[in-house]
């Protein structure tokens, strides 16, 4: 909103009032401006939210309806004092209302019944005020003050819960009306449903029997089952205005305050009714945001964990192939020392020595070429919650349904501080760990596993720990190394890829015997990253 | 006594060693040979010659922790660490802990001699080094107290006569000591003398040291 508007948005603004003021002067009370449809109120409010500094505009716009339309009906310090009565209650409301998120795009039941009470509340203040005024002025008999009261609070309620969330959503109509266009049977329905209403209350139905009247719940209804916040007010004001001509043009129905308040009913079920519909619309489109992005964030980590066995697997493989070649390269380097010391047969040998010894070195560089091309990525270093990842790990394991039926325990020390390290990395490390319980655990019906954390000193220790049968002991002193597994179908890479990830975070993973029974396993993480 | 210079080999991998041996001792450098990192420690005297050559990754004290126990021991041989390639975190470490130089596998030939010249010519040079303070200790230990005290007042600055009132002798005696001290010493000027005495004062704080 603007916090101030142009001054051509509030001359604007006068007019408007004047303007709607003088369309909706039908049924007063002696020529008071006591009028049972006000929709000047709902555009007064929705002036007063919209510009901060707009209360002089406000009184300006009250005086000169008062003035161009009833023509001085009453003293000038009457006026006044109702005018400036009127607009300081609507200010107040204003000041709450801006703090109400009141955007049609976001609407909230909560939002609709705080912004109900506030408008209920505004329009009896003044209503109860302006017939004071009259009252005590002489203006009106008391006898008529009670139902004085009623006829301004549900004209000007009625003004409000139409008008105010409409204008005050200005910005939208453009978006709304191509909305509309977009789905024009919705359109046509909405319409062609309103003018039928309209036929069978004031042509069909004998116009003194109100009964009829709830044929109009029907187009609102169906705006407000579309979700459309905006259509069901623009719903309302159609069936307001049409209210408000059929009542002048056939005098014999029924007063028009009666029919204001079964408006009124009309407007509040209608609003709720699409506030409730486009509410759940809206969160059944967040639940499916939510779920998607969980699953982009399970697919990233799958693809993290790929990424940290192919490398773990590239250095192994380097590593291991390696360490031959160079005792290859020694010998025959040695080789072409001894033949260069002896009378050879063939001038050749020396050199062909040396050519496999180059030989032998560039399968070296390949292979350094291989690890570096399937190092995966460095670390990216930024402070994490501790808490807030593991139960996001927990969750995830649990519905990709990787726990199986074993329960899981999350124990996490209060004051556990953040931790500067990569959450991808840990990510793995601990969705690992916790699948190597659940293999360990399939098939138990007491199935029990244990995500615990704590900090000690610099480090924070997360353990994953089970009541399996435990880590073979023939395994236990090579158990970090590659291609060590006891699962038939496991490459023996999670543990080894595990390690080195902990490793590039500054960290170190380590194997303990559990309190559970089976295997608990310990990855130790610095609280402020070594890596700058 | 100190032992012959050579090569301190270490690797767990036995043809590595079997090949680096081999190759060494065709350019006629001696080498010894171990296969971990503890069995060195155990076989490498106190006061050892040359330069080590060791695996970093080991099973069993790698070849960091190799390095910290024998500077511990007070044997500065310089270490060459021989690292798995693309190793940069450990090769830092290796460099940070005092290692003399590394090399990574598969080890080029070229690289491989440069770097062991360099290696064993530090060692030679600190050899030498240790070599002539502990001749200089041993004269300074054949000097009589009167001789110590003279070297001592003369490297503070003092001149003969001063040196005279502080021990209360003749200067003509303190010509004498001086004359004998030097020559004992081997000093030819008086600045040779200064050094002497700071060695002196090296000496004996460090037997303070021990003492306290």
């Amino acid at each position: 909103m603007p916090a101030n508007p142009s001054i051509l948005f509030s001359i604007g603004y006068v007019l408007l009032h004047v303007l709607m003021d003088a369309g909706s002067y039908v049924q007063p009370v002696l020529k008071i401006g006591i009028t049972p449809w006000n929709p000047q109120t709902g555009l007064l409010l929705a002036f007063l939210c919209l510009h901060r500094k707009g209360f002089a505009w406000a009184l300006v716009a009250q005086i000169a309806a008062e003035l161009l339309v009833r023509g001085m009906p009453a003293s000038l310090w009457i006026l006044l004092l109702q005018t400036i009565a009127v607009a300081g209650v609507y200010q107040l409301s204003a000041i709450l209302i801006q703090r109400l998120d009141m955007s049609v795009g976001r609407p909230t039941s909560a939002t609709l019944i705080r912004f109900g009470l506030i408008a209920a509340f505004s329009a009896l203040a003044v209503s109860v005020i302006v017939v004071a005024i009259y009252t005590v002025s002489g203006s009106l008999p008391v006898a008529q003050a009670p139902s004085a009261i009623g006829k301004i609070w549900v004209g000007d309620l009625n003004g409000i819960l139409m008008l105010t969330p409409l204008l005050l959503n200005y910005r939208y109509f453009p978006q709304g009306l191509r909305a509309a266009i977009a789905a024009p049977y919705k359109l046509l329905g909405v319409v062609a449903s309103l003018l039928l209403a309209f036929v069978i209350v004031f042509v069909v139905g004998n116009p003194d029997d109100l009964r009829f009247f709830y044929v109009l719940f029907v187009p609102a209804i169906v705006a407000a089952l579309a979700g459309e916040v905006m259509g069901v007010l623009l719903v309302a004001v159609a069936i307001q205005i049409g209210l408000v001509f059929g009542v002048q043009q056939l005098p014999e129905v029924a007063p028009l305050v009666d029919l204001q308040y079964l408006m009124l009913t009309l407007v509040s079920t209608a609003l709720a009714l699409g506030v409730v519909v486009a509410e759940r619309s809206n969160t059944a489109a967040v639940a499916l945001r939510r779920e998607i992005q969980l699953r982009d964030r399970e697919a990233s980590l799958a693809r993290a964990s790929r990424a940290a066995t192919a490398g773990e697997l590239a250095s192994v493989i380097a590593h291991e192939l390696n360490q031959p070649m160079t005792a290859l390269v020694g010998y025959l380097r040695s080789m072409e020392i001894m033949l260069d010391k002896v009378v050879q047969s063939d001038p050749r040998l020396s050199p062909t020595a040396r050519k496999a010894a180059d030989e032998a070195l560039r399968v070296s560089d390949t292979l350094r070429r291989l690890r570096n091309f399937y190092a995966g990525r460095d670390p990216q270093i930024e402070p994490l919650e501790v808490d807030a990842l593991l139960r996001n790990i927990v969750d995830m394991m649990q519905r990709r349904g990787r726990i199986g039926s074993a329960t899981v325990e999350v124990d996490l020390d209060a004051g556990i501080p953040q931790i500067e390290t990569d959450a991808v990395f840990v990510s793995v490390i601990i969705a690992n760990l916790m699948s190597n319980a659940a293999d360990a655990l399939m098939g138990r019906t007491d199935g029990r596993m244990r995500v615990v954390a704590k900090s000690r000193g610099d480090v924070v220790e997360i353990a994953v720990e089970d009541n399996g049968s435990g880590v073979p002991e023939r395994l236990l002193p090579e158990l970090f190394k590659a291609f060590v597994t006891t699962k038939t179908e496991g490459m023996g890479m999670g543990l080894a890829a595990s390690k080195s990830l902990a490793q590039a975070l500054g960290g170190d993973l380590h194997h303990e015997r559990s309190s559970l029974g089976g295997a608990r396993f310990v990855l130790l993480l610095p609280i402020q990253s070594t890596e700058k | 006594m100190s032992e012959l210079p050579k090569v301190h080999l270490i690797d767990d991998d036995a043809a590595i060693r079997d090949a680096l041996v081999l190759l060494l001792s065709l350019r006629g450098i001696p080498v010894a040979a171990y296969e971990t990192a503890e069995s060195a420690l155990q076989n490498i005297g106190d006061d050892p010659r040359g330069c080590v050559i060791t695996d970093l990754r080991m099973p069993g004290m790698n070849g960091l922790e190799f390095m910290r126990q024998l500077v511990d021991r007070g044997a500065r041989l310089p270490v060459i660490m021989l690292t798995a390639h693309g190793d940069v975190a450990t090769t830092r470490a290796a460099l940070r802990g005092g290692a003399f130089d590394f090399l990574e596998k598969p080890i080029d030939e070229d690289i491989l001699f440069d770097v062991l010249k360099h290696a064993l010519a530090e060692d030679e040079q600190r050899h030498r080094a240790q070599r002539e303070t502990e001749q200089k200790r041993e004269r300074i230990s054949s000097l009589t107290q009167r001789e110590l005290q003279v070297l001592g007042l003369l490297g503070r600055g003092q001149q003969n006569r001063e040196i005279a009132v502080t021990l209360s002798i003749s200067p003509r005696t303190v010509e004498v000591y001086k004359a004998r001290m030097m020559a004992k010493l081997g000093c030819q000027t008086i600045a040779d003398v200064v050094k002497m005495s700071m060695l002196l004062e090296n000496m004996s704080s460090n037997d303070a040291a021990k003492t306290s």
